[in-house]
């Protein structure tokens, strides 16, 4: 008789317990969860070379449940400029944070502060030393040397005089370009006659001039979108200066454009969509704690000449299709 | 962890011992066991055959809903091709057809119609057979390196001349765009004649479709992200359009396009990459394009979630329901049978008054009724084996004393022939009345409770008798409490002691005999003692003289003091009876335990029909 009374209340507790757990999820299944929103802060935000990273970060937004907010930004001069705008992100609610960094050198210690508060994905640059955050970036020595490569297979042998247009060298990417480009034509016939470098792009042509008169440079290497973009700048400034062509990394339209009338001979392109989606990937995996997210993602890039421009596979690489 | 072992152990213990032994159980657990598990499988089964068909039915309600979205992109894409295919078809018919292009523009023409569709179109451009541009709106500036007779669009064109032929998204590379803009197009080409300087030749028309407006379309149909989407392929399954096609061509997501284009025009079921899809097809027409819908399953299983939970608070409330319904039906229906099971246990307790509960359903008030007249037969059979018993006792005490000693009455009357013979009437006279006195009380109007005062009467009497026989070779003292003399007593049972004294101690003796009576109340009780002088017995001889054995001491009418013993326990109970204390050579003592009742008629009776105080 106990038994069967014991039997009977443990059985009504269950059933109550599960009544109450049930409705209990009912009433927050009406609550939607709200996505972490995640701050993208990149240099000049509104440059079309960040169009095809913003529909893979778009894409990503879809794919993996999170909100993107691509921080409006014009020309960040400084680290310092760059920490403001984390922090006035961190401080308006950002729950997560890709950042291109402006400096790549001595930040680890303000990295790690931010990363115990907020998670935080390197885009395009890693710090340095490298792989202590994560990141998502293309293989900058990798991309460097093929420039060096695809010049030495153009000059097929013969010697040739380069100017480089380094871009932000306070990058751990651009440095990477212009190690690995270096190292390919050490003890070659290609000599480097001048070299232009910094974040402050405003007096690059007109150094260009003055370089070019100085020290006249056949070809002109550009390790960077902006970089190239002041290559062809140079070119409509000051006409067919060089004799060779701009060897140059990019994806802006005006870039591709250059590429495709031949002032660029060949130009690599990072797969940027394929950067911004696995920036979300990254991120989504950091925001739900997936501790087996790889720490450093590498993003594929292409070299591209007139000729292949119009490939099937490199029109999706390069050309966004929401225009 | 030991304490786990020990609840497992206890809970298999208790499953052993009462969950799994149904005869352990009442009969409302019972009940409401079979009552509940019987509904819960009709829960489960009816929960499970409707959830299958509301799965179904949401199945084909979200195929249908989704066939619908698919027939009216299917519509929206038609109509926007239908508008190129006219835009095509004016270009050529209205405007370069049967026109000697040598000497009328048709520029102008082309720059309105242009114009008119420009949120639609990129470009309309003309070419001869050679691909050497003749007429192009809006930018008529070519690259110096397009190679137009190589393109698709070109080679199709030429090859069906009599078709129209639509082309697969590509970014228009014709013409040079100052402002660095890159188009993705798809192009609508068809073979035509031209006339220039009199003379029909061959040629293109192109009309460059804007992808975006494509694009937008389906975009639109893709927004729901509920999981289910809409893709466009071209007649051999290359992707037009579909939301993850960037990612397709990185690798990082794959579809079933060229399995799904050769699916025919409905739904069909499909496996890709472990997933289970519902697949629905639908042909554009004109273009051999594939618009194709997919619904993966887990989309279904999405927005069961909350179904899902209420379908469980749902049956969890029915079950909650079914057991409390089941424990009140299987009490209400146990309810009658406990009211007779508590009044069958009251009877087995002993309580003989106990009314046996008749009520409740049928069968149980029947079972009710059935008990209650089987034990009202079975106490009746008791009453009769009580009666039965008490006529026997009564039978067995008359035969008792009916034993009494006819050996005495023979020699008392002999002594009283010898006395008349020797002319002693005087004591022939005081025997003859002190025998009928004795005989009085013997009979005692069939009596066999008397008060204690009759019984010594009768006592007196016996003695008188017999010490004229033995001629007063004894002596005999009476000393009775007074407070006793109203009790009662079995009658007839000193008389026996006191011929037992005389034949055992006195008779054998050489001095002259000592007998006396005593009476005394201790506490509730009585005692009387007959106690004598004479040789006494041994301890065997005592022993067995309340037994059976003692009748082979009996002596003349064959009746021992055992018949004493046996009457007195009879009436009074085992407590009662004879006590004996003998020592050889020293005499005997024989007490007679009776309870203190006195004597009433009431009590008589009682006593009579074998009722104990």
């Amino acid at each position: 008789m106990k038994s069967d009374k014991i039997v009977l209340i443990a059985a009504i507790t269950i059933l109550l317990s599960v009544i109450a757990l049930v409705s209990w999820q009912i009433v927050n299944m009406g609550r939607m969860t709200e996505p972490v929103k995640v701050s993208v802060i990149v240099n000049n935000s509104s440059l079309d070379r960040w169009t095809n990273f913003k529909e893979g970060l778009k894409q990503g937004e879809k794919d993996f449940d999170i909100r993107i907010n691509l921080v409006s930004t014009s020309d960040i001069v400084s680290m310092a400029n760059e920490k403001e705008i984390i922090e006035k992100e961190i401080a308006n609610g950002a729950g997560a944070l890709i950042v291109e960094l402006f400096n790549s050198y001595n930040q680890t210690a303000y990295l790690e502060n931010i990363n115990n508060e907020v998670p935080i994905v390197l885009v395009s640059t890693d710090s340095s030393p490298e792989d202590v955050f994560y990141s998502v970036t293309s293989d900058n020595t990798s991309i460097g040397r093929t420039l060096a490569m695809e010049l030495k297979r153009d000059l097929e042998g013969k010697p040739a005089r380069v100017g480089i247009l380094a871009g932000n060298q306070e990058q751990l990417s651009m440095f990477q370009r212009l190690s690995g480009f270096r190292k390919e034509i050490e003890g070659g016939r290609i000599e480097i006659v001048w070299q232009i470098s910094g974040h402050d792009n405003s007096g690059v042509v007109a150094k260009m001039m003055d370089y070019q008169k100085e020290k006249h440079a056949e070809y002109c290497i550009a390790l960077g979108n902006t970089e190239t973009e002041k290559a062809i700048e140079y070119y409509n400034v000051f006409g067919g200066t060089f004799e060779g062509a701009v060897y140059g990394v990019g994806c802006s339209e005006e870039a591709v454009y250059y590429l495709d009338n031949g002032l660029i001979r060949k130009l690599i392109v990072p797969d940027e969509y394929d950067m911004g989606y696995k920036c979300a990937l990254s991120i989504a995996k950091r925001i739900s704690y997936i501790t087996e997210a790889d720490k450093h993602i590498d993003t594929a890039f292409k070299v591209i000449d007139g000729d292949s421009l119009y490939n099937p596979e490199n029109q999706t690489l390069i050309f966004p299709e929401a225009q | 962890m030991k304490r786990l072992r020990g609840l497992r152990k206890r809970t298999v213990v208790l499953m052993n011992r009462k969950i799994l032994r149904p005869e352990m159980r009442t009969i409302q657990v019972t009940t409401a066991l079979y009552f509940t598990t019987v509904a819960v499988a009709m829960v489960f089964i009816i929960s499970l055959i409707l959830y299958k068909q509301f799965v179904s039915r949401s199945e084909k309600m979200q195929i249908d809903a989704t066939n619908r979205i698919l027939s009216q992109s299917l519509i929206n894409l038609e109509d926007y091709l239908r508008s190129m295919r006219r835009v095509s078809d004016t270009v050529y018919y209205s405007t370069i057809k049967d026109k000697d292009l040598s000497e009328n523009g048709v520029e102008e023409d082309m720059a309105l119609l242009y114009e008119a569709n420009k949120d639609n179109l990129i470009s309309i451009v003309c070419f001869d057979a050679d691909g050497q541009l003749v007429v192009a709106t809006p930018n008529n500036k070519m690259k110096a390196n397009a190679k137009v007779s190589e393109q698709s669009w070109f080679r199709e064109a030429l090859a069906q001349v009599e078709n129209l032929h639509f082309s697969t998204p590509h970014v228009e590379n014709l013409f040079a765009d100052s402002s660095y803009r890159y188009y993705w197009v798809l192009s609508l080409s068809r073979a035509i004649e031209l006339t220039k300087g009199g003379r029909p030749e061959p040629g293109i028309l192109l009309v460059d479709m804007n992808y975006s407006r494509i694009n937008e379309l389906l975009s639109k149909v893709n927004s729901s992200g509920n999981g289910e989407y809409v893709y466009l392929t071209d007649s051999e399954g290359r992707i037009i359009y579909h939301p993850k096609k960037r990612l397709i061509v990185s690798g990082l997501y794959e579809e079933n396009n060229h399995e799904a284009v050769n699916y025919s025009e409905g739904v069909t079921r499909e496996v890709f990459n472990g997933e289970e899809r519902v697949v629905l097809t639908r042909s554009v027409s004109y273009t051999g394009w594939k618009l194709i819908a997919v619904v993966p399953m887990s989309t279904f299983r999405l927005g069961f979630r909350g179904f899902q939970l209420y379908a469980v608070l749902v049956v969890t409330l029915a079950l909650l329901a079914i057991i409390v319904v089941n424990q009140l039906v299987s009490y209400r229906i146990a309810l009658p049978l406990r009211k007779l099971d508590r009044s069958v246990r009251k009877w087995e307790a002993g309580d003989s008054s106990a009314q046996i509960y008749i009520g409740g359903n049928a069968e149980v008030e029947h079972l009710g009724r059935t008990m209650s007249a089987t034990l009202a037969q079975l106490r009746k059979l008791m009453d009769d084996i009580v009666m039965e018993q008490e006529q026997k006792r009564k039978s067995e005490l008359d035969a008792l004393q009916s034993q009494i000693n006819p050996h005495f009455l023979y020699n008392t009357l002999e002594s009283i022939v010898w006395m008349i013979e020797g002319e002693r009437y005087r004591d022939a006279v005081y025997m003859v009345t002190e025998l009928s006195s004795l005989f009085r009380v013997s009979l005692s109007k069939g009596k066999t409770i008397i008060r204690i005062a009759d019984e010594i009467k009768h006592a007196t009497n016996y003695m008188n008798i017999q010490k004229i026989r033995y001629k007063n070779s004894f002596t005999v003292d009476f000393d009775i409490a007074e407070d006793i003399m109203e009790c009662c007593t079995v009658k007839l049972v000193i008389q026996p002691l006191l011929e037992n004294a005389i034949y055992y101690g006195i008779e054998g003796m050489d001095g002259e005999g000592e007998i006396e009576v005593k009476g005394y109340r201790k506490d509730d009780d009585i005692y009387l003692e007959v106690r004598d002088n004479g040789v006494g017995m041994p301890p065997e001889v005592v022993e067995s003289l309340l037994n059976d054995e003692g009748k082979k001491y009996a002596h003349g009418s064959g009746v021992g003091v055992i018949n004493v013993h046996r009457r007195i326990q009879i009436r009074f109970g085992e407590a009662y009876g004879l006590e004996i204390e003998s020592e050889p050579d020293e005499g005997t003592v024989m007490r007679i335990h009776l309870p203190y009742t006195l004597y009433g008629s009431d009590t008589q009776q009682l006593l009579e029909k074998g009722g104990r105080r």
